[in-house]
């Protein structure tokens, strides 16, 4: 009701109408600028209210920036000597660098952008008061902004530290500028591929299994782009993508920059970026606003799947508490259901194949550390699932398990259980198998390695509870909400816990790989002091776990 | 005898006090109709006398259980809350059957009680997903899991919240026999004609204190209503009112 002042009154009193908010040119970008301000103050809000999530970005940072740098091995220092000592020597070489950076960072995005797509709830708010435009530019900056935050200062470190070495300050201009345009550019052309992903995926309605083969091959893809950057880079070379390397050469002397290619790259990215942010115009449409964009998620399950869960919940019964047993097929049904909660997982897979790349493939360890490797990794995959987060995987259910009458104790046994039994047989078994089929493995070798998985997988599954139990702390999330996939902060955590504890052991494990034989102080003792570390926090977290379950209060 | 006896039961949330040292007295197989505005403190009531939420100070007991003993609490305890506490991604018999084994229930006992009260309460859609329910229907799978058991006390909160007049009609007959039965029916909502019709006593939450505590008809004739609402209507006005001038 109209307060006759005007005064809280949206419909003015001229009797004319307002425009709505994204109406014409100019409405979008006032409204672009509306919603892009409050989304990157969201996300810089998000940064800075978590100091882990600090922690982590500086952390990232300092590591890329010694990488770049060249703290550890060559980097934009040595390059910078080598120019000042043979002018034109550098140059290719600089080439070569940054298209196998914007490969790799690329690709990053391209994961990034695809599994934006849930993200939808934060949008909607902003679709249903202005124009798709609008939201997609303020996209568009929240992307630019986030890979500006995680990789900038690393770029800009990189670049001083080539002009130093270089002796040539005017270096960094070019370098430093152009780096940090390449970051915006690679966060705004792959978005349309992104949405295209997601379109995929809520428009067919995919089941479960396929988005997970989905998700497989795209951690494919990842893994070759990775570790094929090289040739990537190298195909490349031969296209308009090269001239980045003049762009960003352009002010450093004698590097023999060509100032048409440079303009050309320049000229020819900003016409990208313009046609990229309209392609995500049209393709946020398709996505965001298509009718199964606002269905359930179009999880299956056939009787088949039904029928396993059943054998395995009833085979239970044999070895464990009905009540601990019935926990525990109801942790299947729903993982089985709700595949996101099983999130983490995947990157801990991807490290293995990185480990695998960096100490084996290209590195100084012989196949010999594969099993080890499998151990490790393995067994951090398998606590990252819904142990990582057991109070929030419940869901809206929580109040549920909690007036039950399980009991603490129970219910950490059951998740424990849920993530040992499916996951342990198939990481030691992986573990033996690739063990035995090297071939000429010494027997206690094998036995070493089998153990090691063995105490992982035991640490794993109580380890991630201890630290998941205190996650997520926001209760009105936790009790109206969905199920959420743990936190970012505890998967780091979970990861730096394991990975200490699997040090000595795979120091171990790792003198055999490299010397091809073994020093039994040396593997035994390293796999001995992780078996203790892993043994002795096993039980620590199992009853820090429980204690905490017990005391949780609803606030 | 009383099955739910709190004493100085206080809850804070930092600076902000939400139950002020409430002392309540519940009998066994009676229903009692828990009442009070938006923000009274009825849910931080019901959330500590079912375990979930640990009171700041003074203590309670649910059928002889302390309540800080979640554990154990929940053997005599049923509870469905306003938000259904439900799995989404399973159907209500699946969630009911899945409920029934983590609760110990005999299968044999669960084989029976599953199925009747699917029946009973018309969920036409128990093999479909709850995340395709309306709100009634999660309402109604809530409950029928709060009572599978038989606790001896049920907490219900905003129980016929979203049900239609038929389920409605069936909740109230259930509780009825919930009572005969001896169980204690501990009822918060804001439907007063549900309380004034089933409750034995009605206790009166207001800021977090109990304002009053009387069976339905002698708190009507002691502020000479015509109704519970009437009744609650003077009393939250008036104290709001004296809190007002008080300054508070």
């Amino acid at each position: 009701m109209s307060t006759g002042d005007g005064a809280g009154d949206p419909t003015p009193t001229d009797g004319s109408t307002e425009p709505p908010l994204g109406g014409g040119p100019t409405g979008v970008c006032r409204s672009a600028a509306v919603v892009t301000r409050v989304t990157v103050v969201q996300l810089l809000r998000k940064q800075r209210s978590s100091p882990l999530l600090v922690a982590v970005v500086v952390g990232f940072n300092c590591f890329v920036g010694a990488m770049l740098v060249g703290l550890a091995g060559d980097g934009t220092y040595q390059l910078g000597q080598s120019l000042a000592a043979s002018p034109g020597s550098v140059g290719e070489r600089v080439r070569q660098a940054v298209l196998a950076g914007v490969v790799l960072v690329s690709v990053m995005q391209l994961l990034g952008a695809a599994s934006d797509g849930k993200a939808k709830h934060r949008r909607v708010a902003f679709l249903t008061a202005t124009s798709t435009a609008a939201v997609v530019v303020a996209l568009l900056v929240r992307r630019s902004v986030g890979a500006l935050v995680l990789f900038g200062p690393a770029v800009l470190a990189a670049a001083v530290a080539f002009a130093v070495g270089a002796g040539a300050p005017t270096s960094a201009l070019s370098l430093g500028v152009g780096g940090l345009w390449l970051l915006v550019v690679t966060a705004v052309v792959t978005l349309p591929f992104g949405l295209v992903a997601n379109w995929v995926v809520v428009g067919y309605d995919l089941s479960s299994n396929a988005r997970a083969s989905l998700g497989v091959v795209v951690l494919g893809l990842f893994y070759l782009a990775l570790f094929g950057r090289e040739l990537v880079a190298g195909v490349l070379g031969v296209t308009p993508v090269a001239w980045a390397g003049d762009l960003l050469l352009l002010t450093v002397p004698g590097a023999g920059a060509a100032l048409p290619q440079a303009a050309g790259f320049a000229v020819g990215s900003l016409a990208f970026v313009a046609v990229a942010g309209a392609a995500c115009v049209e393709l946020a449409g398709l996505t965001w606003f298509s009718d199964p964009a606002f269905g359930d998620e179009g999880d299956d399950e056939d009787d088949e799947t039904t029928r396993t869960v059943e054998t395995f919940g009833a085979s239970l019964h044999r070895v464990c508490a009905p009540r601990t047993a019935a926990l525990v097929a109801l942790t299947w049904r729903r993982t089985r259901r709700t595949p996101k909660v099983l999130f983490y997982v995947y990157p801990s897979a991807l490290i293995g194949l990185v480990m695998a790349e960096q100490l084996v493939l290209h590195g100084p360890f012989s196949m010999a550390m594969y099993p080890a490797i499998v151990g490790f990794t393995g067994a951090t995959a398998i606590g990252s699932g819904f142990t990582l987060n057991p109070l929030g995987t419940e869901g809206d259910a929580l109040p549920t398990v909690l007036t039950s009458g399980a009991g603490s104790e129970r219910f950490v046994r059951a998740k424990a259980l849920a993530a040992a039994v499916p996951g342990g047989p198939l990481v030691v078994g992986a573990t033996t198998g690739i063990g035995v089929a090297l071939g000429g493995l010494p027997p206690v070798v094998l036995v070493a390695t089998l153990a090691y998985a063995l105490a992982m997988v035991a640490l794993a599954v109580l380890f991630s509870q201890a630290l998941g139990v205190h996650y997520p702390p926001d209760h009105e999330e936790l009790m109206g909400g969905s199920v959420k996939v743990p936190d970012k902060s505890a998967s780091f955590l979970y990861t730096v816990g394991m990975t200490a504890v699997a040090l000595p052991g795979f120091a171990g494990l790792g003198q055999y790989a490299l010397a091809g034989t073994f020093e039994p102080v040396v593997l035994l003792g390293g796999v001995g002091v992780s078996l203790v570390l892993a043994g002795g926090l096993a039980a620590l977290s199992y009853r820090h776990a429980t204690r905490k379950l017990a005391g949780y209060s609803v606030e | 005898m009383a099955v739910i006896e709190a004493s100085a039961l206080t809850k804070r949330y930092g600076e902000t006090a939400a139950v002020r040292g409430l002392d309540l007295t519940v009998e066994r197989g009676t229903i009692y109709g828990f009442l009070g505005p938006n923000g009274a403190g009825k849910t931080s009531t019901m959330r500590m006398l079912t375990g979930l939420t640990r009171p700041t100070d003074g203590s309670a007991t649910v059928d002889g259980v302390d309540v800080r003993d979640r554990d154990e609490l929940g053997g005599h305890i049923g509870y469905a809350p306003d938000e259904p506490p439900l799995y989404e991604k399973l159907t209500a018999r699946e969630q009911l059957t899945a409920v029934a084994d983590v609760r110990g229930l005999d299968p044999e006992i669960k084989a029976e009680r599953v199925p009747a009260l699917i029946d009973r309460f018309e969920l036409d859609a128990a093999d479909d997903r709850i995340e395709t329910y309306s709100k009634g229907m999660k309402q109604k799978t809530s409950v029928v899991q709060a009572v599978l058991h038989r606790p001896a006390v049920v907490f219900l909160d905003e129980p016929t919240g979203g049900l239609d007049p038929n389920a409605a009609r069936t909740l109230k007959q259930l509780l009825v026999e919930l009572r005969e039965g001896e169980t204690t029916v501990f009822l918060s909502t804001h439907i007063l004609p549900v309380v004034e019709e089933l409750a034995d006593t009605v206790g009166l939450l207001y800021d977090g204190r109990l304002l009053a505590e009387d069976d339905p008809e002698a708190l009507q004739r002691r502020l000479a209503g015509d109704s519970l609402e009437d009744a609650f209507v003077e009393l939250t006005t008036d104290r709001a009112a004296a809190d007002a001038a008080g300054g508070r």
